[in-house]
């Protein structure tokens, strides 16, 4: 099968495993009345736009949201990969703190709220992005660390016979081979993240799409309202998704090769 | 005056645990020489060229190039290893250009000489892809014209042609005697294919399985380019093959 005809295929097969999900979504609906059809969250988040909760219109909730995973995202990037480049290249550094990295990494982000909002309050986001950057870091430093100290022991002998210090071993063979593990950690982090954001919101927030989701529960079950909030995480996480997938494509282009 | 060797090995013993791998090893190369270490496979020969790069360290005794320990930061010396060893996210060009980088080049001399390695490996016009858009005689064509690129004066080359067929063989045997010829290097070859040695060497070190100690040391003074079918050339392989059977 050409190439071409291959892509086609797997385009069609996406758009129906979604048709798919639209239709046991619309089916569950129609068994039980009480959860909101597809049409019905359609038409609720219309109602939104129209009579937005609180005086803030949808699009502040998304920013909100978005606002919030990407700094956090950002920051636990850096600090993420920092932290696993520190594992890998120092056996110091790796003896002495992977013990407490082990001990942390299980501890689901939601159980360090009571303590952050503690601690930083509940005014101001301050408490959220830690919340997120917990959420989205430790996926990150595992993958970061794995793939450097599993990088092939053909390229770092090909490196150290060609001459480059360990620093320049690093920056020019270590890393560049990471970087798809690298990403992989990153998008593993933003589902993570995501789940965050939206736990974050539903405690402590007054904006956000975890906000709109927690408000469908006030005061009686709007699942309409719970479905917007869904579709909206499910559509911004898809975004910020591609666009890393985008990039990662701009910085790993040999990994998009034709066949020898 | 004799003039100091390019390389010496001086009692080189190296042991894994209680495996004695090279015992009191003991030899010279000269400048610009082109040296082939023949023996059966397993015999201690990557050891050494592993000891000479500083991969490993030796249990006892010396390698010095140019009379100093051998150091690959110091020493402009480079290593071809049995498989290809490009880095796949860099292109045919960059992966040339990779060890002029590192080692601060100027820019003008770093294009001029990928130039002419490119040309010279027959990769110009796919300079621009990647490895692994490649075959793997291209991509071991690259690694040789990337250990080239330094005009290196030791070459290292382990066994590089060992998967390759006939036809690939001969092809990239006579791209490393053109190189060699052009930049003057010093090039220990490492292969248990006598042809091959015979075909390529001045000098052909004959090592004995382990504990691997150098059993003769045979001129090769054949003209090049060498004719594989010309009686002078059978008898040497056949000398050195005899030898090798006399174990």
């Amino acid at each position: 099968m050409s190439k071409v005809k291959k892509i086609d295929v797997y385009y069609i097969l996406s758009i129906l495993s979604v048709l798919l999900l639209l239709a046991v979504w619309w089916a569950a609906s129609a068994v039980n009345e009480s959860l909101a059809s597809p049409g019905q969250t359609v038409e609720r988040f219309f109602r939104l736009i129209e009579n937005p909760i609180m005086g803030k219109p949808v699009s502040v909730h998304i920013l909100a949201s978005m606002r919030r995973i990407l700094v956090a995202f950002f920051a636990a990037s850096v600090a993420g990969v920092g932290l696993g480049v520190c594992f890998g290249i120092f056996p110091t550094f790796r003896r002495m703190f992977w013990p407490v990295f082990s001990i942390l990494r299980p501890v689901p982000p939601l159980a360090w709220i009571p303590i952050v909002i503690l601690w930083f309050g509940v005014i101001g986001d301050t408490s959220k992005y830690i919340i997120i950057f917990i959420g989205i870091i430790m996926a990150i430093v595992i993958n970061t660390y794995a793939s450097i100290s599993e990088t092939d022991p053909l390229f770092l002998k090909a490196a150290k016979t060609l001459g480059a210090n360990r620093w320049q071993t690093l920056v020019h063979v270590t890393l560049p081979n990471s970087i798809p593990a690298i990403f992989a950690g990153m998008k593993t982090g933003l589902s993570t993240g995501w789940m965050s954001v939206v736990a974050a919101e539903m405690i402590a927030a007054k904006e956000g799409i975890g906000f709109l989701i927690n408000m469908s529960m006030k005061t009686t079950p709007d699942t309409a309202l719970d479905f917007v909030g869904i579709v909206l995480v499910a559509l911004c996480s898809s975004l910020v998704s591609f666009v890393l997938s985008v990039i990662e494509r701009k910085l790993c282009p040999w990994l998009e090769l034709d066949v020898k | 005056m004799t003039e100091q060797p390019k390389v010496s090995a001086q009692r080189l013993t190296k042991k894994f645990g209680d495996l004695l791998v090279l015992n009191d090893v003991s030899f010279d190369i000269k400048k610009g020489e082109f040296v082939c270490l023949v023996g059966p496979t397993g015999c201690g020969k990557t050891t050494f060229l592993n000891l000479l790069v500083k991969l490993t360290e030796p249990t006892s005794g010396n390698v010095l190039i140019d009379g100093v320990p051998a150091d690959p930061q110091k020493h402009n010396m480079s290593f071809v290893f049995q498989e290809p060893s490009t880095f796949p996210w860099l292109t045919v060009e960059d992966n040339i250009k990779f060890n002029l980088e590192i080692k601060k080049i100027e820019k003008q001399e770093i294009q001029k000489r990928t130039e002419h390695i490119l040309e010279m490996i027959g990769l110009t016009e796919q300079r621009n892809a990647y490895p692994g858009q490649l075959s793997v005689s291209a991509e071991q064509r690259i690694v040789i014209g990337r250990s080239f690129a330094m005009y290196p004066d030791l070459l290292l080359m382990d066994e590089p042609y060992g998967q390759m067929d006939i036809k690939l063989r001969y092809y990239l045997e006579d791209a490393v005697l053109k190189l060699w010829r052009e930049t003057e290097s010093t090039i220990i070859f490492i292969t248990h294919n006598i042809e091959e040695a015979v075909y390529l060497s001045q000098r052909c070190l004959i090592m004995t399985p382990k504990p691997t100690t150098i059993k003769a040391s045979i001129e090769n003074p054949l003209p090049y380019p060498r004719n594989v079918s010309a009686p002078e050339f059978i008898k040497l392989r056949e000398q050195i093959t005899d030898m090798i059977k006399w174990w």
